[in-house]
């Protein structure tokens, strides 16, 4: 099938603007340096350098604060030995050091997405998450919910059907949805439903009857301290009808019919579609990227590289239409503020705060996305972050919640991060010149002329020709300039 | 540190807009409403809705006790006879439930029983979102019942915290076509905090003033931000004038909406949502503490209504997106039901037991088969609580019900 939509844009419509536009949508925004990198390369290979993520990886250590599995065996060993109020203690330490070790594991991802040579990698780790979504307020073991992040990490643009399965039989989603505890005698429809209505061919295209046939399927499906384990003895051998089929069907026959159902493809598409180009994809965008992924047999390389080629990804309609994510607007306002050192722990805990929290989505559902991030609580949250920010990057310690200092105030204090850092890569010589230059360095979107004459009266400047170099600019000017540039609607949008 | 907004401030912005001819419709007919003294309202009435999100078991909340059937269908579930309060010789709420049962013997509870719909949906998001659009089951509607509510009756004097949802999401029963309704945690932390420089809050509205673009999510964003700043200075008002700090989530979040209540607010409809009621495993211990909560987190609040003087103007209702499978599983939870009971609670209510008992023998695929439309319940609190008519809000008549008035 041919669309136009997703014909690849020429090397004459690629420039620093569009290679913003795909680090914005294919990562999290990024330092200029990178932009300008992949500015100067062909289209093909400015997305090839960020889909063949692979040459660029490095290796990266399990984290230190997860609790493994062989020490849980230990423990439980050891508990096994104490008496009931002495187990009932130490469970309580291990659930409570358990919280705190996911705590750790939202700021190290998060630092990854920031530091990552790779960022498509964790973009797609972080569409998995909110696809595949579990959440550690029931999966309560740091490492189950460890391991199936790196699972999202490690085939983050593998085979979609490998990973759907990896993902059904990770401790983590076999816990979250039940599985682990669906016999033959009473089986559980958790993970059966989610899985068609959420995870592959989507709503109004299986039956009640589907589900209650495949839960069946997916009897003996479990896991224990090493993985994934098949309990024959709690698996149901019996016939079964699924999707006008009828076998002794279990859990891997369930994703084979799954996966030679058209609607699959479709759905994965459509949701690619709505997280990297627009809330409302064009059908035609979404059946062509469909096509692909049916004829490569789910593999999603094909897809994305497609996709970031297209004339349907640059077009004005998909271009600073976005809103950020919580986890893209953080990572990226450390980025455009060039800190060099963010406080992780703040980031972690401000995307919370906006609506996100890693490991923690709402529900099996993960996260609408786009508008729905936006309220007038999550808006100002998001207005009075920056100030805060630069104070804590400023002084690199942590503050206490209720001496939350201005940005104004901020470079009062001498510490890591001035505005200094964010000037040297900044270009001008009148005080209209510099509004511009903070404008073109932040917003995806132009500001109009009343808004660029506020920006001009908080840098202290009568008029756009007056003369303000970049050594000259007063820190509270800039800061008062930038408080209000990462307070407009226009920053939310990528 | 607070934004006042003051009248003269909101002439001028409204002036402004006006010449331009792009003020958002809300804020032109604030500003008329001031302008004209706002006629007072046509009642001053307030409906606090509470979600339990999830599918919370009724079964369990409302127990069939003097069923056998129940304790075939739930060997290790059902609610033994002495952890009931007894209602009837059948039915009880659960044990854990004493401060909501101590709230129905003083004639401030009805509790509806087999409220459901037609078709019912089985997936939380579907029926959730039946529920919040008050839709029919196979009928995809993008406003919310509460939106419509606040589009078809609210006249001029009206401000975008006719609404409010306490919690970090503004739920989609508030979706409406003219954009009313607000979503916030903490009232002392709902805000923009402007700078000692340039960066005054002055600018900040100006920034961010309302004009349209191609652009729609711009234009939505800088709405968005016209109803933060209306809103967030009066509401810091009211919990300022309430002497109320803090504020929490779940069934906590009443408390926040009793001190707005009191602080006087113009708000019409709360709405708190409490979590965790997906109970596929192991629900009993978890199940009892989530109706323990729910329970205590209304009778406290009813409580402060009744001290603060507020209580003769406020109804609660209290629902979930399904009830639960009749038979246990094996994993000693229950899966996705249909019909189970709402609450409502308050001065107005003609309390007591409502509606037919569903029955725990004709069952659909298990599940229990619902004698009560929730339409109805809603159709009833819009005509004898909140007085508007409900077939404009609802697309449809439905039977109005003995549980107000």
């Amino acid at each position: 099938m041919h669309t136009p939509l997703l014909d690849p844009i020429d090397g004459s419509q690629w420039n620093p603007d569009s290679a913003r536009h795909l680090l914005n949508r294919a990562g999290f925004g990024m330092p200029r340096s990178r932009i300008q990198r992949l500015a100067s390369l062909s289209p093909v290979a400015a997305v090839d350098e960020l889909v063949e993520w692979e040459k660029a990886a490095q290796p990266y250590a399990t984290p230190d604060f997860l609790t493994l599995p062989e020490v849980l065996r230990e423990l439980r060993a050891e508990y096994a030995l104490l008496d009931e109020e002495e187990r009932r203690v130490k469970s309580q330490e291990l659930r409570k050091r358990e919280r705190e070790a996911v705590t750790s594991l939202q700021a190290w991802w998060i630092q990854r997405m920031a530091t990552t040579p790779c960022p498509l990698q964790e973009k797609m780790a972080l569409f998995w998450h909110g696809h595949f979504a579990t959440s550690a307020q029931k999966v309560q073991s740091s490492y189950h919910n460890f391991a199936l992040n790196d699972l999202f990490r490690q085939q983050a643009t593998g085979n979609f059907k490998s990973l759907a399965i990896a993902v059904g039989q990770s401790s983590a989603m076999l816990r979250y949805l039940d599985n682990a505890q669906s016999t033959k005698r009473q089986p559980n429809e958790n993970w059966a439903r989610e899985l068609m209505e959420l995870f592959t061919i989507g709503k109004g295209h299986y039956s009640e009857d589907d589900i209650k046939e495949s839960a069946r399927a997916f009897t003996g499906w479990g896991f224990d301290d090493n993985g994934f384990r098949f309990r024959e003895e709690t698996h149901d051998f019996g016939e079964k009808t699924f999707m006008g089929r009828t076998g002794d069907f279990d859990g891997w026959d369930i994703f084979d019919i799954l996966f030679e159902q058209p609607a699959t493809a479709e759905f994965i598409c459509g949701k690619l579609c709505r997280f990297f180009v627009r809330e409302e994809p064009d059908q035609g965008l979404v059946e062509g990227l469909a096509d692909t992924f049916r004829r490569t047999q789910y593999e999603l390389k094909p897809v994305l590289r497609q996709l970031f080629l297209s004339k349907a990804f640059y077009d004005p309609k998909a271009v600073g239409t976005q809103v950020k994510s919580p986890a893209r607007y953080v990572v990226g306002l450390a980025a455009d503020l060039g800190v060099e050192r963010p406080p992780w722990k703040l980031m972690a805990r401000a995307t919370d705060q906006l609506g996100q929290r890693l490991f923690f989505p709402p529900n099996v559902k993960g996260w609408d996305g786009n508008r729905a991030w936006i309220n007038a609580n999550t808006l100002l949250i998001r207005c009075n972050l920056p100030a805060e920010f630069a104070s804590q990057a400023a002084r690199r310690k942590k503050p206490s919640e209720d001496s939350m200092m201005m940005m104004s105030e901020a470079a009062e204090v001498s510490g890591a991060w001035t505005p200094d850092s964010l000037l040297r890569d900044l270009r001008f010589e009148t005080a209209g010149e510099c509004a511009i230059a903070l404008e073109r360095h932040f917003l995806a979107v132009p500001l109009r002329e009343e808004q660029r004459r506020i920006l001009l009266q908080a840098l202290g400047a009568q008029d756009a020709a007056a003369p303000l170099r970049p050594d000259a600019v007063p820190h509270k000017n800039l800061l008062a300039a930038l408080h209000l540039l990462l307070s407009s609607a226009e920053y939310q949008l990528c | 540190m607070q934004i006042k907004v003051t009248r003269r401030q909101f002439l001028s912005t409204a002036a402004l807009f006006s010449a331009i001819g792009v003020a958002p419709q809300f804020l032109v007919r604030a500003v008329e409403g001031q302008q004209r003294e706002a006629a007072p309202p046509a009642n001053d009435k307030i409906l606090v809705v509470v979600q339990l999100g999830g599918g919370n078991d009724g079964l369990n909340m409302l127990a069939p006790y003097g069923d056998d059937a129940y304790y075939r269908a739930r060997p290790t579930l059902a609610l033994k006879k002495d952890r009931v309060l007894p209602l009837n010789e059948y039915a009880g709420l659960n044990g854990g439930m004493a401060d909501l049962m101590r709230l129905y013997d003083n004639g401030r509870v009805a509790l509806i029983q087999g409220v459901g719909y037609p078709n019912p949906d089985r997936s939380h998001f579907r029926s959730m979102e039946i529920w919040q659009s008050a839709s029919d089951a196979d009928e995809y509607l993008h406003t919310g019942w509460i939106g419509r509510y606040f589009d078809n009756t609210c006249d001029g004097s009206a401000r975008p915290q006719i609404g409010v949802a306490v919690g970090p999401e503004r739920p989609q029963a508030f979706e409406g076509e003219k954009g009313f309704g607000v979503a916030f945690d903490r009232p002392d932390r709902y805000g923009w905090k402007p700078g000692k420089a340039g960066d005054t809050a002055a600018n900040f509205e100006k920034l961010n003033r309302p004009v349209e673009t191609p652009n729609t999510t711009l234009d939505f964003l800088r709405h968005t931000t016209s109803n933060a700043i209306l809103s967030s200075a009066e509401v810091r008002e009211a919990s300022d004038r309430a002497g109320f700090q803090g504020g929490g989530r779940g069934a906590e979040a009443l408390k926040t909406v009793a001190a707005l209540i009191r602080g006087g607010l113009a708000t019409r409809v709360y709405y708190v949502s409490a979590g965790g009621f997906d109970t596929h495993t192991n629900q009993r211990g978890q199940h009892d503490n989530l109706l323990q909560r729910v329970a205590s987190g209304l009778a406290e609040f009813q409580d402060t209504l009744e001290r603060d003087g507020t209580a003769d103007r406020v109804v609660t209702m209290v629902f979930s997106e399904f009830g639960r499978r009749v038979q246990e599983n094996a994993s000693r939870g229950t899966d996705h039901g249909s019909a189970a009971p709402m609450i409502l609670l308050g001065r107005g209510v003609q309390a007591g037991l409502h509606g037919q008992t569903p029955s725990l023998s004709d069952l659909d695929r298990g599940d229990l088969k619902h004698t009560v439309d929730f339409r109805s319940v809603y159709a009833t609190v819009l005509e004898k609580w909140l007085q508007v008519d409900s077939a404009p809000i609802l697309g449809r008549e439905f039977e109005i019900l003995p549980l107000l008035g």
